[in-house]
This record gives C-alpha cells, sequence and structure tokens, in this order.
C-alpha cells in the first residue's frame, strides 16, 4: 500500500483529500490524541491479466481465426 | 494484444499484464488510431484482415478501456510541438509518419515513463527522448 501522505482530521473534514487517490493509495489520518487512521481507495479496475482473459472470454472471435503481423501491416500502410 | 492470431499477441498480453493499474495511457489518438487501423487493414492487399477479426479486436479494445484498462487522458495540444521538434531532430535521416512522432508527444506530455510499440523506428526515437520502451 502506498501512503502518500499524513494528514489531520480537521483537514479530512474540510476538504476532500481522499479525491487525488489513485487505486490502492492511501491517506494516514492523524488525530490529536496521537491515534491515526488509513483511509484506503480500494481498487475499482480489476487486475489486468485478469481483465484480458474476460474481455477475450465475453467477446470471443465468431468466425475463423487468422495468422496476422498487424504491427507490420500497420506500418506497411504508413508507408 | 486483442487477437489471438497475432505474431505479437503473447508478448504484447505479457507486457500489458506485468504492469500495475492505471499504467497504460488512452488518449484521443488510440481512440481514432485503433478502429481506423483495423478497418485499413480490412483493405490491404493481397492479405486482408478479416472483417469479423478486425470487429472483434476494436470491440475488445473498447471493453478494455471502459472496464479500466487504460488511463484516458485528453490529448495535450502541446504534443503537436514536441512532435516537430522529433520531426527536426530524426526526420531527415529516417522515415516518422506524422502518427508515429505524435504519439511519442503525447507520451512525453502526459508524463509517461514507458514506451510500448512493435514498431522498432518508433521505439528508437522513444529512446532517444528517454523513454524506457519494450523493443
Amino acid at each position: 500500500m502506498n501512503v502518500t501522505k499524513t494528514i489531520t482530521v480537521r483537514e479530512l473534514k474540510r476538504g476532500t483529500p481522499e479525491e487525488s487517490l489513485g487505486p490502492g493509495q492511501a491517506l494516514r489520518v492523524k488525530k490529536s490524541s496521537g491515534k491515526e487512521f488509513l483511509l484506503v481507495r480500494e481498487s475499482e479496475t480489476p487486475d489486468l491479466a485478469t481483465l484480458h482473459k474476460e474481455i477475450m472470454r465475453d467477446i470471443p472471435l465468431t468466425g475463423p481465426s487468422q495468422k496476422t503481423d498487424l504491427a507490420a501491416w500497420h506500418q506497411e500502410n504508413e508507408e | 494484444m486483442w487477437h489471438a492470431g497475432d505474431v505479437h499477441y503473447e508478448e504484447a498480453t505479457r507486457l500489458f499484464s506485468k504492469f500495475s493499474r492505471d499504467t497504460w495511457l488512452w488518449c484521443d489518438l488510440h481512440q481514432i488510431e485503433v478502429p481506423v487501423a483495423a478497418q485499413v487493414a480490412t483493405h490491404r492487399e493481397p492479405e486482408r484482415l478479416q472483417a469479423h477479426v478486425a470487429r472483434t479486436i476494436v470491440f475488445r479494445a473498447e471493453r478494455a478501456v471502459t472496464r479500466g484498462g487504460f488511463l484516458r487522458k485528453a490529448l495535450p495540444p502541446e504534443a503537436v510541438n514536441f512532435a516537430l521538434s522529433l520531426a527536426n531532430a530524426h526526420g531527415w535521416r529516417a522515415k516518422h509518419t506524422t502518427l508515429d512522432l505524435w504519439h511519442i508527444g503525447a507520451a512525453w506530455e502526459l508524463g509517461a515513463n514507458y514506451f510500448a510499440t512493435f514498431d522498432e523506428k518508433q521505439g528508437k526515437v522513444a529512446k532517444t527522448v528517454g523513454f524506457s520502451a519494450n523493443i
């Protein structure tokens, strides 16, 4: 977990510091009593390997496959 | 990465999957280039990309963007000037297209530090300006 900065409870109440957090990032909130809490943004996006598998499964090829070198074909087109 | 029959499929998938979320940027250039490149490939001679394969690639790429696999960013206008400076520095010695250099300019202006491409010429220029690259 990546704790981006430490703020006070007052800063948390007066602003929206949580809006600046990326997925997996956290803010440390420190009370005047000395207690500390972590405010963590949970991930909104899935793991990329899982996402890739899901997309390949959810949108199957609906016809015969084809061997390609799309990067080379794209360069041919540009030239 | 979105077509299992492509020669770069395994490598592209491995590359995409090994980085964390919010790594890959998707800007207006990708938004237009992916579908148009797929369409153009369906007109290639002598071997055309089959239309159902092209459409599937586009659908999968769009799904990846909407599902958060890429971080969407607006194309910074400053990318044009950066691309032009790259053209001045490299364009007289090697052939580089507008889109190739524009992509590098966009990546630079968006603060990227890694550039993924399977175009060796583009990768070489990306490295000269300080990007890490996969080739």
